[in-house]
């Protein structure tokens, strides 16, 4: 190294008197220091918006009080009463309603596709799957309004009874529809993480007698299971962060549901898409909607970290 | 590659097939613009160009976009941008300057007030209206105080209104809506409204009304269908029917105007589309013919606030 | 297990024999069958949507349809015309090379004819039939009256890809070079990578009050594309300095140092010889970038607006307000009083579908081009 440094160094000393050279080494600067530029600009932009996010919705907290916000009932701004507990509960009970409905058959596609299917309904159900996981949520949440609420309103009388209070939206119908959205990308990263399951460890298990369906569950999915949890915790944020999609067939009514199921009620992001048309900003009312948008990225950040919790020990 | 291209070109040749059945051999549409003006006021284009934003209430926005077709005819390099969303959204939306002209059901609040400037537009009028059905047959109108009941969820059953045992489904407004806060004002004394869903699309609303067993909400007079029960108002005086007649008489109180606000210094297009708005030329030939509003200059009885 | 497996030695071997292998079996048929059905439960929604929503969009209108008065529009008209009669030309060209392959040998030289006639279809049939095009994709939306089309919010949609990828693109791509060539201080690449990953976390609603707070209000532009395209860059950016990061670090370090060797700069060696090796990973990286474009409507709604205006229809004008298809849907339920709502939903939702699987469809293509072996496919094929 110490040699060719002189050799690089004679080299600069020679050429940088050139009128070329010194251009270009103006250049270098330039273009060096916008490419840093463009990095300090990602993180000066990332602290902007959780300074500015963190300011109003701290300002909300303080002035309605963490505790009364985040399990209070009653969520009327009109009345200046913030209780987020049945929005709290609404986005949890949504977005878990959608990892069962969803992400696990997900998985358990994803390990069927990985094991057991053949190489061509494999290549053609990714293909399917991947247009899947990119068609806009709003898509899915009209077809949802349009087709799945008059069945779930069917279902909920047969259930409950014709003359029952019971409606085709809430949240059994956000779970399906949620479930439905996130199943495609749960699927495609459950398919990127068993397939990086060693080949040779199946083999190992194939000769020592195990079936298929052993080997699957007692081997792969074992070994994968950061990978396939990792998804499913991906699939769990992205329920909970759904707005547009989820507020078409939730009901909007802003208390915990009547009937669990078939009753109309709220999540955080849907209340705060219908609350923020109408706040003015530096109002208690903007402000607690800030407030509930932290608990929302709170969320994110937990699945995040944990994310990276489960990533960083598959050193293996 | 080629597999997967053929793959695609068969199921959109498929879907496009099909879609030949759609083939659009229908009469050709009106001319979207009505080439021979309501009048000889054509003379109005003067070349302007620009654009006149305006959101909020959607009880009022048959009306803005019975104004706003004739205004672009008249001014052909104006366009005018009309939202929906709700009065208070129209209201914040106006305040904050993100539109010229907010539509609103009700007056804005008092730390509003000063910033902002009230055009009334038209009259409307609002109803209670229910899905009909057997259980409600014999119940032609309700008296305020029963309707406050029903909305504020003390009574939960047509039995206890005269009519056969059904439950009562409340579906409710947005909370931004300004039909909620009329109505809210006017029978409840408030937004005291029991919380249940809210369906905010008065379209969607009807439809909604029409399909679930004992559904009642309400709506501005212009989305009255034969098919829902419209409730008159009973009071010692008898029976009053929501029509032009009894609101400008004043004896059915469900009314609001609707106002435009514009901030104080209104920029000249939205000043004069609300000029367009307020002249005896639309408010005589065009405003009656859209159904549900009432000229301001009919009504003998006036308000000062919600 | 393996006391089972001993015991029974030749069991191993006899499945059949094997204790809990008919319900194995049994569990087996019933995971695949679900994995099958639930793939075709997508398929079958998104054919059925195209199909309901194909014939609105592809109703041609025998009679000339009345130009609106609008700008543009006759630009406007000659480039869907274009769009339509070339997707025409190209599937009626692929069914021939079908048809050819089976029975004979389809040449580069046919291929190459196909192509113009192609080509020749989409310039003359948009010329001759610009009158007579879909109304549904060239008429402008109605609030309350039936008959309103998607034609201002197809260019929205795409003037918004465009506009966001001009911003994403200099800074994403910029990061990244930053982050995986340039990077000085390991803590300051930490602190990039984390902020980042918070940016990636950020709900989506988020991105939409900042940019209404920022720009309709504290800067008073009202609602804009330009805040529209700013916010969705924003979102993308994770997306895309991600990925291109990956691409750049995978390009083969010997290059990057025969080309020191040679003499050039970094800059130079960046410039010239990674970032053109990167390149097709980064472009599929941009690719995705463009179907979140098109997937987002909530930060829309917040800073772009919901109208569409006669005057600035199809302006070039970025400072103006605008729906884009996705916004337009979720509008048109929830707070239009068209009567024919339901087909105008229809219609645009076929039209994101299509979009979308155009998008995905380039992307994969895109992205079998990457690395040493995309440089052999792109000169063999040329």
């Amino acid at each position: 190294m110490g040699q060719s440094a002189t050799i690089v160094d004679t080299a600069e000393t020679v050429t940088e008197r050139s009128p070329i050279v010194m251009r270009s080494r103006f250049a270098e600067d330039v273009v060096r220091f916008l490419l840093t530029a463009c990095g300090v600009f990602v993180v000066l932009t990332t602290v902007t918006m959780i300074g500015f996010l963190a300011h109003a919705g701290l300002r909300g907290m303080g002035a309605v009080g963490i505790w009364p916000l985040l399990t209070g009932r009653v969520w009327k701004p009109e009345a200046d009463s913030y209780g987020g507990l049945a929005l709290i509960i609404g986005t949890f009970a949504s977005a878990s309603g959608a990892l069962v409905i969803g992400a696990v058959p997900a998985v358990l596609a994803a390990v069927w596709l990985t094991e057991f299917a053949p190489p061509s309904i494999k290549v053609v159900e990714r293909r399917i799957l991947e247009v899947a996981s990119a068609i806009p949520s709003v898509v899915y949440g009209w077809l949802a309004l349009v087709y799945l609420v008059p069945i779930v309103f069917a279902v909920a009388h047969a259930v409950r009874g014709s003359d029952a209070p019971v409606t085709g939206e809430g949240l059994a119908s956000a779970a399906v529809l949620l479930g439905v959205m996130v199943a495609p990308t749960v699927l495609l990263l459950s398919l990127d993480s068993l397939s990086r399951v060693p080949r040779a460890l199946r083999d190992a298990s194939a000769a020592l007698g195990a079936s298929p369906w052993q080997t699957a569950f007692r081997v792969s999915v074992p070994y994968a299971w950061r990978g396939l949890l990792i998804a499913v915790f991906f699939g769990f944020a992205r329920a909970a962060g759904e707005t547009m999609a989820v507020q078409m067939v939730i009901g909007g009514a802003r208390r915990l549901p009547r009937d669990f199921l078939f009753s109309p009620t709220t999540t955080i992001s849907a209340q705060i898409v219908m609350d923020m048309q109408e706040a003015r900003p530096g109002t208690p009312q903007n402000d607690v909607l800030f407030s509930m948008a932290l608990v929302l990225l709170l969320v994110s950040v937990v699945v995040v970290l944990v994310t990276r919790l489960l990533g960083r020990q598959r050193l293996s | 590659m080629t597999h997967q291209w053929t793959l695609v070109a068969r199921t959109v040749a498929l879907a496009l097939a099909l879609s030949a059945f759609g083939c659009d051999k229908s009469q050709p549409p009106a001319p979207e613009r009505p080439q021979q003006a309501a009048s000889a006021a054509a003379k109005a284009d003067n070349g302007q160009t620009g654009t006149v934003q305006a959101s909020g209430s959607s009880a009022l926005q048959p009306l803005v976009n019975a104004a706003k077709e004739q205004f672009e005819a008249r001014n052909k390099g104006v366009s005018v941008e009309v939202s929906a969303g709700g009065s208070k959204k129209g209201l914040a939306d106006v305040a904050a300057g993100a539109v010229q002209i907010g539509d609103s059901d009700i007056f804005a609040p008092e730390d509003l007030k000063a910033q902002l400037v009230d055009h009334r537009v038209a009259v409307v009028g609002f109803a209670a209206m229910a899905n009909k059905g057997p259980f409600n047959e014999k119940i032609p109108a309700i008296t305020i105080l029963d309707l406050a009941k029903v909305f504020s969820g003390a009574v939960t059953d047509w039995k206890q209104l005269g009519g056969t045992a059904q439950p009562i489904v409340v579906i409710n407004r947005a909370p931004g809506s300004g039909t909620r806060a009329v109505f809210g004002s006017i029978v409840l004394g408030g937004d005291k409204f029991v919380e249940s869903q809210t369906e905010d699309n008065s379209g969607a609303l009807v439809a909604k009304l029409k399909q679930t067993k004992g559904a009642i909400s309400y709506l501005a007079l212009s989305f009255a269908d034969p098919e829902l029960r419209v409730f008159g108002i009973k009071s010692d005086a008898g029976v009053v029917e929501p029509n032009a007649a009894s609101i400008t008489a004043g004896t059915y109180p469900i009314w609001s105007y609707e106002h435009m606000y514009t901030k104080s210094q209104p920029t000249t297009l939205a000043k004069q589309f609300l000029d367009y708005m307020l002249s005896p030329d639309f408010q005589e030939h065009t405003l009656p013919n859209v159904k549900g509003f009432i000229p301001v200059t009919q009504m003998k009885v006036s308000r000062d606030k919600d | 297990m393996n006391t089972a497996t001993q015991s029974n030695g030749q069991g191993a071997l006899h499945r059949g024999r094997r204790r809990g292998s008919a319900i194995e079996s049994v569990l087996l048929k019933l995971l695949g069958a679900g994995s099958i059905l639930f793939a075709l439960g997508y398929v079958v929604c998104l054919l059925y949507l195209l199909i309901k929503g194909a014939s609105k969009i592809a109703s041609f209108t025998t009679y000339a349809s009345p130009l609106a008065g609008v700008d543009n529009e006759s630009a406007m008209r000659f480039v869907m015309g274009v769009c339509v009669f070339g997707v025409l030309g190209w599937l009626g060209v692929a069914g021939v090379r079908v048809i050819v392959s089976r029975f004979g040998v389809w040449t580069s030289a046919a291929d190459r004819v196909g192509t113009i006639v192609a080509v020749v279809v989409a310039l003359g049939g948009a010329v001759i039939a610009r009158d007579h095009l879909p109304r549904f994709l060239i008429s402008l939306p109605s609030e309350t009256t039936a008959g309103g089309g998607i034609g201002p919010e197809i260019f929205n949609t795409v003037y918004f890809a465009v506009l966001s990828t001009m911003i994403t693109l200099p800074i994403g791509v910029g990061a990244a070079v930053y982050l995986a060539r340039f990077a000085r201080s390991p803590r300051f690449v930490a602190v990039v990578r984390v902020a980042l990953d918070t940016l990636a976390s950020l709900p989506s609603i988020v991105y939409g009050l900042f940019g209404f707070l920022v720009f309709v209000v504290e800067m008073k532009m009202g609602y804009s594309l330009f805040a529209g395209a700013v916010v969705l860059a924003l979102l993308n950016l994770p997306l895309v300095v991600g990925i291109a990061e990956e691409s750049i670090v995978a390009v083969p370090r010997e290059l990057d140092e025969a080309s020191l060797a040679l003499g050039a700069t970094p800059i130079q060696t960046t410039a010239r010889v990674t970032l053109p090796y990167a390149w097709p990973g980064i472009l599929s990286a941009l690719v995705l970038s463009i179907g979140r474009v098109f997937a987002e409507s909530a930060p829309l709604i917040m800073t772009a607006g919901t109208t569409i205006s006669r005057a600035s229809a199809y302006s070039l004008n970025p400072f103006r307000g605008g729906e884009t298809l996705a916004v337009h849907l979720w509008y048109v339920n929830s707070a239009g009083l068209s009567p024919d709502k339901v087909d105008v939903s229809a219609g645009t939702a076929a039209m994101l579908v299509v979009l979308v699987a155009l998008t995905n469809l380039l992307a994969a293509r895109l992205a079998r081009l990457g690395g040493a072996e995309g440089t052999r496919v792109r000169k063999a094929t040329r």
